[in-house]
């Protein structure tokens, strides 16, 4: 049976934070840009969402269920961020209270 | 985004079937209709609906396996002979005194109403379903 060999650690810059950039393969972005995607993405669901109401609200809908489903997607969206952003709150405040 | 893929399945659903409302409606409302832009009585119409094809899903299942909700393709207009009906007095009526009407058979049109009305349900649920898997996907690792 083989073991996996435990990689040794690399020294973490943080004066050059372009240099762990680029430790990540080409074409996968790294979780700053990943989570700026995912909050842009959000952004515009919540003016979708916004849009829709408005255009029901000044009788140009075509449907009623097009202006729901937009605001349910940006609620949605919403609680993902919700649950994203506490889930790294989490990892702080798990990482702060380590012993020294 | 890729979650909402379901969704947007089921919105085009749920515009088709109340497309199909539209038109059973617009049936309804010209039962009696003896007058068209085209000439002669008003003639029924139907939707024709097709499969929307979108590129599959990435991940799991087979590619071209998901299809992306549905689409109308085409509005077809009935075909058949229209109702006379022996009134004189019409204006539209011909030299034997017969008013042509259109071939609408309400009770038919009820019943593609209630088939319209249950398959937008039927979408409305599918959403719901989406949405529950969504807040149940949001819960893991929570309590």
């Amino acid at each position: 049976m083989k073991m996996m060999p435990v990689n040794p650690f690399l020294p973490i810059s943080l004066q050059q934070p372009a240099a762990g950039r680029e430790l990540s393969p080409a074409g996968t972005a790294d979780f700053g840009q990943a989570l700026q995607q995912a909050l842009t993405e959000v952004n515009r669901l919540q003016q979708n969402a916004a849009l829709e109401s408005k255009k029901m609200v000044l009788g140009q809908a075509e449907d009623v269920h097009q202006v729901m489903i937009a605001m349910e997607q940006a609620r949605l969206a919403m609680q993902l961020t919700v649950q994203v952003r506490n889930k790294l709150v989490e990892a702080y405040q798990e990482i702060s209270r380590m012993q020294i | 985004m890729q979650i909402f893929r379901a969704m947007q399945i089921s919105a085009s659903g749920l515009t088709a079937e109340r497309f199909r409302l539209d038109l059973i409606a617009n049936n309804i409302a010209n039962v009696h209709t003896t007058r068209t832009e085209q000439g002669g009585p008003y003639r029924r119409r139907s939707a024709v609906f097709a499969e929307s094809l979108q590129e599959a899903r990435r991940g799991v299942g087979l590619p071209g396996q998901v299809g992306g909700g549905v689409r109308v393709a085409a509005v077809s207009v009935d075909r058949t002979e229209p109702r006379l009906v022996f009134e004189p007095e019409h204006p539209d009526a011909d030299a034997d005194g017969y008013a042509a009407y259109p071939n609408i058979n309400i009770v038919q049109e009820m019943v593609d109403m209630i088939t319209a009305t249950r398959a937008y349900e039927a979408n409305v649920t599918a959403l719901n379903a989406s949405k529950s898997m969504f807040l149940k996907a949001l819960e893991i690792g929570r309590g």
